[in-house]
């Protein structure tokens, strides 16, 4: 009953500060909008007329839209923690029963709806301008995706707890949002990129979108291998986080920015 | 009453450089449920991070702390549950969101669906005279606004227990004196207890029947305000003279501990003594003696409070050790 207040709670939130900043939001949409016609004309230039434009364009599609929702999961965690940190809030979010990871993981789910809709505004604009139309079943899209969220946000989680400890780390904030991209796209043949976080998620989530398998049609050892990757980052992140937090808590510094 | 804040031995240090810095040193008080405490001490004394220990945010290195017989930091959950505090003054709040958001949702983030506290955000918004500014964004509030919205945000769910850091630093009198007459209801209408830390003596004076007085990291003094003035006044004298002090009067007199001497063009020479015991009165009458300088008048000095709170930090710098008066109250 009490989750249920607080993801309320986080809901209504999230959807306030969206009614209140919507220009902010719309702002954020034209950025990632320019930017991917950017990267749809760079690879129209170099790969038109080829065989694999329109698979290679899928990829670039599913990539990039993978990679604002890694990036939006990501920093709802790092971003966030900081900004309460700086405006002051952080400390009255820990004095919060629930504890402050649950309070952190109430508010990405909230977020997760905007995040859906942001990310598919963005989908279906990219579709409408480069006339490639990709399989949005969402029956199979819907929980790989979270196998690729989830990940990520052990990965957020883990830079949450290097910034309450060590503070001005955000930097390296900034390249790990980057280093997102790599882990969105890159293939598994490599066998090692299977091990990072969320890229056999999103490899599975491309082969329904480009390539338009069902869920059921995929390897039951990559969903399984997507499956144990989610909660092996997710269960390292929380790890981390509440090491950190504890010796901030130890050397007082959890509140100080 | 009952014990609600058990502090025991706590200790703190905190790392700098390679050294590292004691906070608190072996710190033990109770506050009794209903209690309006005051927590003082200079800047550095260690009153933040008792306060933050008592709130489950710093740990400490050695003791606990119970809130309603919970560990603060074994069983932190429960203890939240029983407890609200402003730590960062005006900062304790959402600056995009109403002053009636802010107090909506903080309410569910302490587990009470905000329709349940309707009414109780209603009195606070009333209380605190910010029916104008319901749906004013907690950014677009003076810092007295936001004060109050932050008080106002500790106190819209019903817990037993209010932590305070420095609630009225920077305020306006008619802000503060309204947090004041809040804090006053808060204690002896609804039975809440409330721990502050402050600077402000006259806050201190007007609602705080006791007082814990921490310097470097220990508590000097902890007994009710009346008592402490009491104490100080009995030993605080004014000797006023009817004519003036030699030079060599003047140097000696300067030499005997805790003696001032005024030379007021208007009201003439007099030397106010402060006594760690009569031996400096009788040495200050042998000096004036000397040169048989007539004595108008002995008066006891009316003192506040201010003074007190200079006396027992600056008696603790000097010796180093806890005030031989310090007791638990």
């Amino acid at each position: 009953m009490g989750s249920l207040i607080l993801l309320q709670a986080q809901v209504k939130k999230e959807f306030i500060l969206l009614r209140r900043y919507f220009f902010n939001f719309l702002g954020g949409f034209a950025t990632l909008y320019v930017v991917f016609l950017l990267l749809f004309l760079g690879y129209r230039g170099l790969a038109a007329g080829t065989d694999m434009y329109g698979t290679g364009l899928g990829n670039l599609i599913v990539g990039y839209m993978l990679w604002i929702f890694a990036m939006t999961i990501y920093q709802d965690i790092s971003y966030h923690l900081f900004n309460e940190a700086r405006e002051g809030i952080l400390e009255q979010l820990y004095m919060s029963p629930f504890g402050y990871i649950r309070v952190t993981a109430f508010r990405l789910i909230a977020g997760l709806v905007l995040n859906f809709g942001m990310a598919f505004l963005i989908l279906m604009a990219m579709m409408l301008s480069t006339g490639r139309y990709l399989n949005l079943d969402l029956i199979s899209l819907v929980p790989l995706i979270i196998l690729l969220l989830v990940p990520i946000a052990g990965l957020g989680f883990i830079l949450g707890g290097l910034q309450i400890l060590y503070k001005r780390i955000q930097s390296i904030l900034q390249i790990v949002q980057f280093l997102l991209v790599g882990v969105v796209v890159a293939p598994i043949n490599l066998g090692w990129t299977v091990f990072l976080p969320g890229t056999m998620a999103s490899h599975l989530v491309r082969q329904v979108m480009v390539e338009e398998a069902f869920i059921t049609a995929l390897p039951w050892t990559q969903f399984l291998m997507a499956l144990v990757m989610a909660v092996f980052y997710l269960l390292l992140g929380l790890a981390i986080f509440k090491l950190c937090e504890r010796r901030a808590m130890i050397s007082g510094r959890l509140g100080q920015f | 009453m009952g014990i609600i804040i058990q502090a025991r031995n706590i200790s703190k240090t905190y790392p700098k450089k390679k050294e590292r810095v004691r906070a608190l040193q072996e710190v033990s008080f109770q506050v009794k449920k209903g209690e309006l405490v005051g927590l003082l001490g200079p800047n550095g004394a260690g009153k933040t991070t008792m306060v933050k220990i008592i709130a489950g945010l710093v740990a400490p290195d050695q003791g606990e702390v119970e809130i309603a017989g919970y560990n603060t930091w074994k069983e932190r959950g429960r203890t939240l549950r029983k407890l609200s505090a402003v730590l960062e003054g005006n900062r304790n709040i959402y600056w995009p969101l109403t002053v009636k958001e802010n107090l909506n949702f903080f309410a569910s983030l302490k587990g009470q669906p905000p329709r349940k506290v309707q009414q109780r955000i209603d009195y606070l918004i009333s209380k605190l005279n910010l029916e104008k500014k319901v749906n004013v964004t907690a950014r677009s509030l003076s810092r007295g606004m936001q004060q109050k919205l932050a008080l106002a945000v500790a106190l819209v769910v019903d817990v037993p227990v209010l932590i305070l850091d420095e609630p009225t630093l920077g305020l306006d009198v008619e802000s503060a004196l309204e947090i004041r007459e809040m804090l006053q209801d808060v204690v002896y209408q609804e039975n809440k207890t409330v721990l502050l830390t402050t600077h402000d003596m006259r806050l201190v004076r007007a609602i705080c029947p006791r007082v814990i007085i921490i310097n470097q990291g220990q508590i000097v003094t902890d007994d009710r305000v009346e008592n402490l003035l009491r104490l100080f006044e009995a030993k605080s004298y004014r000797l006023k003279l009817t004519g003036h002090l030699t030079s060599k009067q003047e140097e000696m007199i300067s030499l005997v501990e805790n003696a001032i001497i005024h030379n007021d063009r208007h009201n003439g020479v007099y030397i106010d003594l402060h006594l760690e015991s009569m031996d400096s009165l009788y040495i200050i009458l042998d000096i004036l003696r000397e040169n048989n300088s007539p004595i108008e008048s002995i008066e006891r000095q009316e003192i506040d409070l201010e003074q007190v709170f200079l006396e027992i930090v600056g008696r603790r710098r000097k010796n180093g050790q806890p005030d031989s008066f310090a007791s638990t109250g």
